[in-house]
């Protein structure tokens, strides 16, 4: 049987697959190994960041240049993304590939945080049911082939 | 100055020499009567809504396109609620991106309440960013209320998205 890869190995066999060129960030602690494998293994144009909607901005940015991008955040990262999500993102119908830390496990102890969390969730849920973008759990990475579409992977 | 003059300016100088972002409302209505256009021409994309989005989508055109000049124009109020793309221009030290803001210090289609650069100096904060005058432009226009009025033009985004799309692949 073949051995399952660590996740931040597969991200990143992922993104080279699909020709995925930048790496648009704004750190966040499940996410670190990630990051910083995608950094240290070279390949990727690493883009940090101050604000979350920033990241959506920028790529699309870069898709109008004919560059692919990768957008990693925290799922509080998609509360502040809002409106660019739904008003630059699908009114353009930009692709979408963002990788969002699921931490809903980790966060019970700080209850604000932990409704955040399940509430980011629902909505992620909520635009997938409009047609606005698809929903995938990272495990299922490599099935998915639409990477022109609108893609949301929870990690 | 006005702010129609000093987008009438800058259609001089920049004409179709490389992609131009504008941002939203006023700014991007104003720029397309300074052309004496209906729609955008194809090396101009402007950000429909989005607030707060303008500079972010002209950082990541600009680094993709390393080899072409990317104008962003913006009002003041874009500008401040997108200042984080400021830093992350400046981070990226982006030489083939010229901002310009045009300031009045005011939210100009929202009642003309005072945004911060009426305190701030705009061209501080560029300098202490590292910004010089070939990637920064503060222009200073005044303002006028009955700017709020002006016809808006029913653009499609995808349709707009598609017609600049059109523009690269002439430009390969």
């Amino acid at each position: 049987m073949e051995k399952e890869l660590p996740i931040e190995e597969k991200i990143e066999k992922y993104l080279k697959h699909n020709k995925v060129d930048y790496v648009i960030y704004l750190p966040t602690s499940k996410i670190v190994q990630t990051l910083n494998r995608l950094q240290a293994n070279g390949g990727f144009e690493m883009i940090p960041v101050g604000k979350e909607e920033e990241m959506f901005g920028i790529s699309a940015g870069l898709s109008l240049a004919g560059k692919k991008s990768a957008i990693f955040t925290q799922e509080s990262g998609i509360g502040n993304s809002l409106l660019v999500l739904s008003s630059l993102i699908v009114a353009y119908d930009f692709p979408l590939l963002v990788f969002v830390a699921d931490d809903r496990e980790n966060d019970k102890d700080i209850l604000p945080k932990q409704k955040l969390s399940h509430d980011m969730i629902e909505i992620l849920k909520f635009l997938e049911s409009k047609g606005d973008l698809v929903l995938h759990n990272v495990s299922n990475l490599n099935s998915i082939t639409h990477i022109e579409g609108r893609n949301i992977i929870l990690i | 100055m006005t702010k129609l003059e000093a987008l009438k300016k800058i259609t001089e100088e920049i004409g179709n020499k490389g992609p131009v972002i504008t941002s939203l409302g006023i700014t991007t209505r104003l720029f397309l009567i300074a052309q004496n256009r209906d729609k955008p021409a194809s090396n101009h994309f402007p950000v429909l809504s989005s607030m707060g989005s303008c500079l972010a989508l002209a950082v990541g055109l600009a680094r993709g396109l390393v080899d072409k000049k990317v104008t962003v124009v913006m009002g003041d109020g874009e500008f401040l609620m997108g200042i984080n793309s400021f830093f992350t221009a400046a981070r990226l030290r982006l030489d083939n991106l010229k901002i310009i803001v045009l300031n009045d210090a005011r939210y100009a289609q929202s009642g003309g309440f005072s945004t911060a650069w009426k305190k701030i100096p705009m061209k501080n904060v560029a300098h202490a960013l590292g910004f010089s005058g070939d990637n920064f432009l503060e222009m200073e226009i005044s303002y006028d209320a009955k700017q709020e009025h002006i016809k808006r033009t029913m653009l499609m985004p995808k349709e707009v998205k598609q017609n600049f799309e059109n523009y690269f692949k002439t430009q390969h």
